[in-house]
């Protein structure tokens, strides 16, 4: 108890491996694709993987909007907000796109990861 | 030797932590102007909350710019000189006084191919609305004798225009100069790189980086015919970039594309090509130019590029069912075509 | 153990926890590069309340240290509450049961090694789960490996002091 022993060094060794591994092993659990990100009225409603099938429902001004996250992609499969410029939009699926419903002040963004380029989306 | 251990380990601790930040973002977006704002900093300085204290101000300017110069309202300021056209000049800020100037600048210069007087066209065709309809051919006639650049009279504070019925229009410059003010926001709060899109006009701010001489963000041009895919890709410095297409805001009748980007001289949606991206200086000339040059079609278009300094661009028509693009000097070699 | 009269465990679970929060506070005084980067001082009070007094003693010299602690600070039930808490409990009990398993593997450097490791992984695991919800948060397990490695590493070498310099009838 009172020295150290064979075991703290151990321990150590063990340990400051682990440490040095875990800067290498950042990649391990970053890459787990991109996040979608739902806000509404600029307030966060949904926030999950990219890679994970699912629907969500969104009770905006103008009704529902169902969005679809299917296949790395997501898109707005049905909204009642007038011109629909949301549906229209179709899948999006790539690091910084976001599709935009205006009249319901609907964002739904894909934030990329560590990986992702500085990028911007013209057109 | 315990104490070489410890001081080892504190700095492994601190070097990676510095490789980390660099790529470090704080990226948020909003409904503006009628379209999305985006605004995304690249800056390893900046905490989280300094990062959103500066994303809000950016968010009240573009607000602030909106409130100024839409023709949705008649308390904006181009709403008051709407609605005294024809009766009264009207004494306005001098930015807008400024937007106005370059705006004319470019009618001139185009002969009318770019005019902020295209309003009541705009209002007869309302791509917003929900049902459409295809105004009349004598309807866009009549409409037409309002639409004239030269009747807009600029004699800073007051603007005047001549004719009762005129009908301001800023939708293809104002989003451009929000980025701007934008940009110059971020520049002033000491933000070093940054990315502005408001509906695809991007403003490109990366210190000590010039429009095409430096690869420092990727820009992807959307594909003109295929949802969610991109037409190609090129790099870009600090510089405005903006597109204008007839997939952006259109309706399909009787198997015809009619599309919000009207040619002030007819009357009806300019159809020579399909997609104009512009790279600039700035993203006022940027979201001009696109509209403008995207009316003056592939050859006018593409001469005026060449006229205009620093002013690069890729014009995309239609042939049959593919796609041709031309590109002007400064992006030859630099411009990658996607993959359909 | 067995020469602690139940008053006089008492106090001394009083005083370790006193300590503890004692060096808690001070620490909170120390600048850090990053807000969760900690030494973890007060964890001086555990290692010395479980190699003096045993697992329950050290687990209530714990709960007093994070509760009371918290109450100085003014972060009593908020987040950052929680997560000491839980991170506080979860460190202990990992020390103790290594120290049952392991017999004299371990010093008491090996011991508050373990106590930190688990310290931050459990904070981390918890803001994970509970709090973000979002892997991008494990991106800080080697920052906070590796301040728990060199907390770990300081607190032990001082627990150790402390412990030989304690007269042999307190020990």
């Amino acid at each position: 108890m009172k020295r150290l022993t064979m075991g703290d060094a151990a321990l150590l060794v063990v340990l400051t491996a682990c440490t040095v591994g875990s800067f290498f092993a950042q990649d391990l659990f970053a890459s787990h694709g991109f996040t979608v990100l739902v806000e509404l009225r600029n307030i966060t409603v949904y926030k999950g993987n990219l890679s994970e099938e699912r629907k969500v429902t969104v009770h905006a001004t103008y009704g529902d909007v169902r969005i679809q996250i299917h296949e790395g992609k997501v898109a707005v499969v049905h909204a009642e907000c007038p011109n629909k410029v949301c549906v229209r939009t179709g899948w999006r699926g790539l690091a910084g796109e976001s599709i935009i419903c205006v009249p319901n002040r609907l964002v739904i963004r894909i934030l990329g990861d560590g990986a992702t380029p500085v990028r911007g989306i013209t057109g | 030797m315990r104490r070489l251990v410890l001081a080892g380990m504190l700095l492994a601790s601190i070097v990676p932590s510095c490789k980390k930040s660099g790529l470090q973002r704080i990226a948020r977006e909003t409904t503006v102007m009628d379209t999305y704002l985006s605004v995304t900093l690249y800056d390893a300085q900046l905490s989280i909350a300094e990062g959103n204290a500066i994303i809000d101000s950016v968010f009240a300017e573009v607000s602030r710019v909106e409130q100024l110069m839409t023709d949705y309202a008649d308390t904006s300021e181009v709403g008051k000189i709407n609605v005294y056209a024809g009766r009264d000049s009207v004494a306005v800020s001098p930015e807008l006084v400024h937007v106005l100037k370059v705006a004319h600048e470019f009618a001139e210069q185009s002969q009318g191919a770019f005019d902020v007087t295209i309003g009541p066209i705009v209002r007869a065709w309302d791509f917003l609305a929900p049902v459409h309809e295809i105004p009349t051919g004598g309807r866009l006639r009549f409409l037409r004798r309002f639409v004239n650049f030269r009747n807009v009279v600029i004699d800073s504070p007051k603007v005047y225009l001549r004719q009762r019925g005129m009908r301001l229009d800023l939708g293809g410059i104002a989003k451009g100069y929000a980025v701007d003010r934008s940009v110059e926001i971020l520049k002033r709060r000491g933000v070093k790189h940054a990315i502005v899109d408001l509906g695809g006009n991007l403003g490109v701010w990366w210190e000590g980086t010039q429009a095409l001489d430096s690869a420092v963000a990727e820009i992807l041009i959307r594909h003109p015919r295929k949802e969610g895919k991109f037409f190609g890709s090129f790099s870009a410095g600090t510089s405005g970039i903006s597109t204008s297409g007839d997939y952006q805001r259109y309706f399909i009748k009787d198997g015809v594309r009619y599309h919000h980007i009207i040619n002030p001289a007819t009357g009806t949606p300019a159809n020579d090509v399909v997609s104009v991206t512009i790279i600039a200086h700035d993203a006022t000339t940027a979201d001009a130019l696109s509209t403008l040059v995207f009316v003056l079609g592939r050859e006018e278009g593409m001469a005026f590029i060449k006229n205009s300094p620093g002013v690069e661009g890729v014009i995309v028509w239609e042939e049959g069912d593919s796609l041709r693009y031309i590109l002007s000097p400064g992006l030859e070699g630099k411009f990658v075509r996607s993959n359909d | 153990m067995s020469t602690y009269s139940p008053v006089r465990k008492l106090t001394t679970i009083a005083l370790l926890a006193a300590v503890g929060i004692a060096l808690f506070v001070i620490e909170s005084y120390i600048p850090m590069p990053l807000p969760f980067l900690k030494i973890g001082l007060a964890n001086i009070s555990s290692v010395v309340a479980l190699m003096l007094l045993g697992t329950t003693s050290m687990v209530s010299v714990v709960l007093l240290r994070v509760v009371v602690g918290s109450l100085f600070i003014g972060t009593f039930m908020s987040p950052a509450f929680l997560l000491a808490l839980s991170a506080g409990v979860a460190s202990a009990v990992a020390m103790a049961v290594v120290r049952k398993i392991s017999g004299n593997l371990f010093s008491v450097v090996g011991l508050s090694l373990i106590g930190a490791v688990s310290h931050s992984i459990t904070q981390l695991l918890i803001v994970r789960y509970v709090y973000v919800q979002n892997a991008s948060v494990l991106h800080l397990l080697p920052l906070l490996l590796t301040s728990s490695l060199v907390g770990g590493l300081i607190v032990g070498y001082l627990s150790l002091r402390l412990l030989s310099a304690l007269p042999e009838a307190v020990r």
